[in-house]
């Protein structure tokens, strides 16, 4: 018999609990976008669908679990103070990842774990501290707990990063930032968190108007669009983002919220041509949706 | 159960405003010239507290610009204040209002070099969603000393929610003036009395979507004198 078996009973209870306890932790939901927005530009969306996320699994080391087609990545997630690897007696982090080194034993090769912690000078203790057994398979990562979103946004670096990569807009705010995060978040925790594809929610996520998630083909306008935009006086625009962004004079700004080549811009592209508007003031209450 | 602050109850005016928009019945007129009434009873409390502004942004959505916004531009004459007006496309399609959003999808942005004081307006702050992300976005532009957030009405608890999204250093500068905070709200989200439910709807803008394509008359105005 496998040695993880002999704590079979100790996993059934640690699922029951966990299953429980994730819905409502922010830590867990924000960090969850995080790794959504990491898979989502690590990977060609040709690749998304086969990229799968779960909480809770049926694991030892079960706050995430992300199935790639080469790895199989488990995250751990600690928003408290005081985090120790223990000493290999149950509910110790030592003795899930050592149990969940073992249950992975026919995948070792694809393994890999993660503890995430929310204190950097944790982070460093727990990466010295990693025990000899688990060590290869085992990294230690930090991600800050913070209050909401937008703060997130405006205090991690990394996580902003992750979320401008998936945004189409050239320097993007962070008031646009905060909006597709909060979007992830809301599709990640409407969602069956049980092997969900990366695919489905970012499709999922594209439903909300207004957040401008890189679209899959970047789209040009039509001829006819551009010919009338061109000779509009004062007005500027760029669609290289696969939006049209515009700006008229020194006060007025703006984004299409629907993607060149969607049938919502073809519509708002018919009107442009079927109006033919010859100033701005007749063309905004065109494009604004 | 609705509470009125110390300075609205001193002020009969604003009662009968706060009734004015509160009923269901008022007409589109009545309701908007309550609004710029309220504007500038919210402008005379701000001017008499806190004093010489200096260099000033006042913040709103579009549906609040011709009356509320102008209630409080035209009580703050002498200090011409830059006008910032922002399209904003609410969404609550997860329920949650945690996670409300309010992209702008248009702005029209009176350009200057120092901003000293940024006042903000809201008809109502209910959720905070679309306050909090017209202030995100003007404060990756500009450095204010000062935010002053005035609103005829504050759903209970919406301060604290405003500031939980900002950092201490931002949300430090903030100060409200506001002249009632409500308590109860319906199953469509609509704050009870509140401002009678649908703000763009009662002022005769239309629904959510047709309120998109308002271009306040106030901008119009503005655009026109800056242009000659």
């Amino acid at each position: 018999m496998n040695r993880y078996l002999h704590n079979i009973a100790y996993l059934e209870k640690k699922f029951q609990g966990g299953t429980s306890n994730f819905r409502g932790g922010k830590y867990e939901q924000y960090f969850a976008v995080w790794l959504v927005a990491q898979l989502s530009n690590r990977f060609e969306p040709r690749q998304w669908s086969e990229i799968l996320i779960t909480t809770q699994a049926y694991e030892f080391v079960d706050d995430l679990m992300v199935s790639e087609p080469d790895r199989h990545s488990f995250f751990q997630l600690k928003s408290g103070q005081q985090v120790s690897w223990g000493k290999n007696e149950k509910r110790s982090l030592f003795f899930d990842f050592l149990n969940q080194v073992r249950k992975s034993r026919v995948s070792m090769n694809r393994l890999a774990l993660h503890v995430v912690v929310s204190s950097e000078r944790q982070q460093k203790r727990l990466v010295s501290s990693r025990p000899a057994p688990i060590r290869k398979w085992t990294s230690v990562d930090y991600f800050p707990n913070k209050e909401s979103i937008a703060v997130l946004v405006a205090h991690h670096t990394n996580f902003k990063t992750e979320i401008a990569n998936l945004c189409a807009l050239e320097n993007p705010t962070n008031e646009a930032l905060v909006s597709i995060s909060k979007c992830l978040l809301g599709v990640w925790v409407g969602s069956s968190q049980n092997k969900v594809s990366i695919d489905e929610l970012i499709e999922d996520a594209r439903g909300v108007i207004g957040i401008y998630l890189r679209p899959r083909l970047r789209g040009t306008l039509q001829a006819a669009t551009v010919h009338i935009l061109d000779v509009i006086p004062g007005l500027v625009y760029n669609s290289s983002s696969g939006y049209l962004s515009w700006w008229f004079g020194q006060t007025d700004a703006g984004n299409i919220p629907y993607a060149i080549g969607s049938s919502e811009m073809d519509a708002i592209e018919l009107n442009i041509q079927r109006l033919i508007p010859r100033t701005f003031a007749e063309l905004e209450t065109i494009i604004i949706i | 159960m609705r509470k009125l602050t110390k300075y609205a109850l001193k002020r009969p005016q604003i009662e009968v405003d706060l009734l004015t928009i509160g009923a269901r019945d008022t007409a589109a007129d009545s309701y908007r010239a309550a609004f710029y009434s309220l504007g500038k009873e919210l402008a005379a409390q701000l001017r008499d507290e806190v004093g010489p502004l200096g260099s000033t942004l006042l913040a709103c959505s579009s549906e609040d610009a011709d009356w509320l916004s102008r209630g409080i531009l035209d009580t703050l004459v002498q200090n011409d204040p830059r006008l910032a007006v922002f399209w904003n496309l609410r969404s609550s399609r997860f329920g949650d209002e945690e996670l409300a959003i309010a992209p702008i999808i248009k702005s029209y942005l009176e350009p200057s070099t120092e901003c000293e004081t940024l006042i903000v307006t809201k008809s109502i702050i209910y959720t905070a969603c679309v306050v909090r992300t017209n202030i995100s976005h003007l404060i990756e532009k500009l450095n204010p000393k000062h935010i002053y957030i005035l609103a005829p009405v504050m759903f209970e608890g919406a301060e604290d929610r405003l500031r939980q999204d900002f950092p201490e250093k931002v949300s430090s500068k903030f100060t409200f003036f506001y002249f009632a905070v409500d308590d109860e709200s319906n199953s469509q989200g609509e704050v009870l009395p509140g401002v009678g439910g649908n703000v763009y709807a009662r002022l005769g803008l239309g629904s959510s979507v047709d309120k998109m394509k308002y271009i306040p008359e106030i901008v119009k105005e503005r655009r026109m004198a800056m242009s000659t």
